[in-house]
């Protein structure tokens, strides 16, 4: 099961310190948008400026910095979240994916408030309805990984994101998520593919009716003491 | 190489700082 403090590996400090820069960033760019999102919304939710047409609404000042800041900070800063945490192991690789859920939950949020009041007693369909699908693409993600927390896949592999270094004696610091699997036991030996051959003579044989099924026996457990012998 | 066990703690911190900056920005951004 899952323990959600557990004592941490070693990392170099540059890696821990550039997922904390991630996760600041990641939530900066964040609340940007998020309130870059409302400003627009307070004027309607549209503006426009320049261009061939008349300025019918202008935008809110500091909004389309707030937008453009946002929305590019969040690919630079989840990189960097990404491939600090991967460095780390222990699933830190997957930290940066919650600002998946954090995004879409809190514009959600935006949309189902203003959609709910921003005319009083008249509800917004056009907002309401992004809302609740927003909200629905940040739960959803959300239940997968909590659904995960006792998974024997790890988190990072779940979204195809590297494990990293794996642990030697302790397991790394951990997200919440069981990474003791992280560390794969070697496979059985195989055993060799003439004896398999033999094998599948001997089954012919008996399905044929040549041999008994207690020859069958006798002369698997002889050829699977060889085979043990061999390896 | 340190051991940062604390790093779950501060990774939240450094979340909650984050929003913290961006609205200092904005409201510095809207002028």
């Amino acid at each position: 099961m899952t323990s959600f403090l557990r004592q941490p590996q070693e990392a170099r400090l540059r890696d821990v310190l550039l997922v904390l820069v991630a996760a600041f960033g990641l939530s900066a760019c964040i609340a940007l948008i998020w309130l870059g999102m409302r400003a627009v919304m307070d004027i309607g939710g549209a503006c426009a400026e320049g261009g061939p047409f008349v300025p019918v609404q202008p935008c809110p000042a500091g909004a389309p910095a707030a937008l453009t800041l946002g929305m590019l900070g969040i690919f630079g800063f989840g990189a960097l979240g990404i491939w600090a945490g991967a460095q780390i192991g222990g699933g830190w690789a997957a930290l940066p994916l919650l600002a998946w859920p954090a995004l879409f939950g809190s514009l959600g949020w935006n949309f189902l408030e203003y959609g709910l009041t921003f005319e009083e007693g008249a509800i917004v369909w056009g907002w309401v309805i992004p809302g609740v699908i927003f909200i629905l693409m940040a739960v959803v993600p959300l239940w997968f990984v909590w659904s995960a927390r006792a998974s024997s896949v790890p988190i990072n592999a779940r979204f195809g994101l590297p494990a990293g270094r794996e642990a030697a004696t302790e397991p790394p610091p951990s997200l919440g998520w069981d990474t003791s699997h992280a560390v794969r036991e070697e496979p059985p030996p195989e055993a060799p593919s003439e004896a398999i051959d033999r094998l599948e003579r001997l089954a012919e044989l008996r399905r044929r009716g040549d041999i008994t099924n207690d020859e069958y026996e006798r002369f698997k457990q002889a050829l699977l003491r060889d085979v043990e012998r061999d390896t | 190489m340190i051991r940062p066990s604390w790093l779950p703690v501060a990774a939240i911190a450094s979340a909650i700082a984050g929003v913290l900056f961006a609205v200092w920005l904005f409201a510095v951004l809207a002028g």
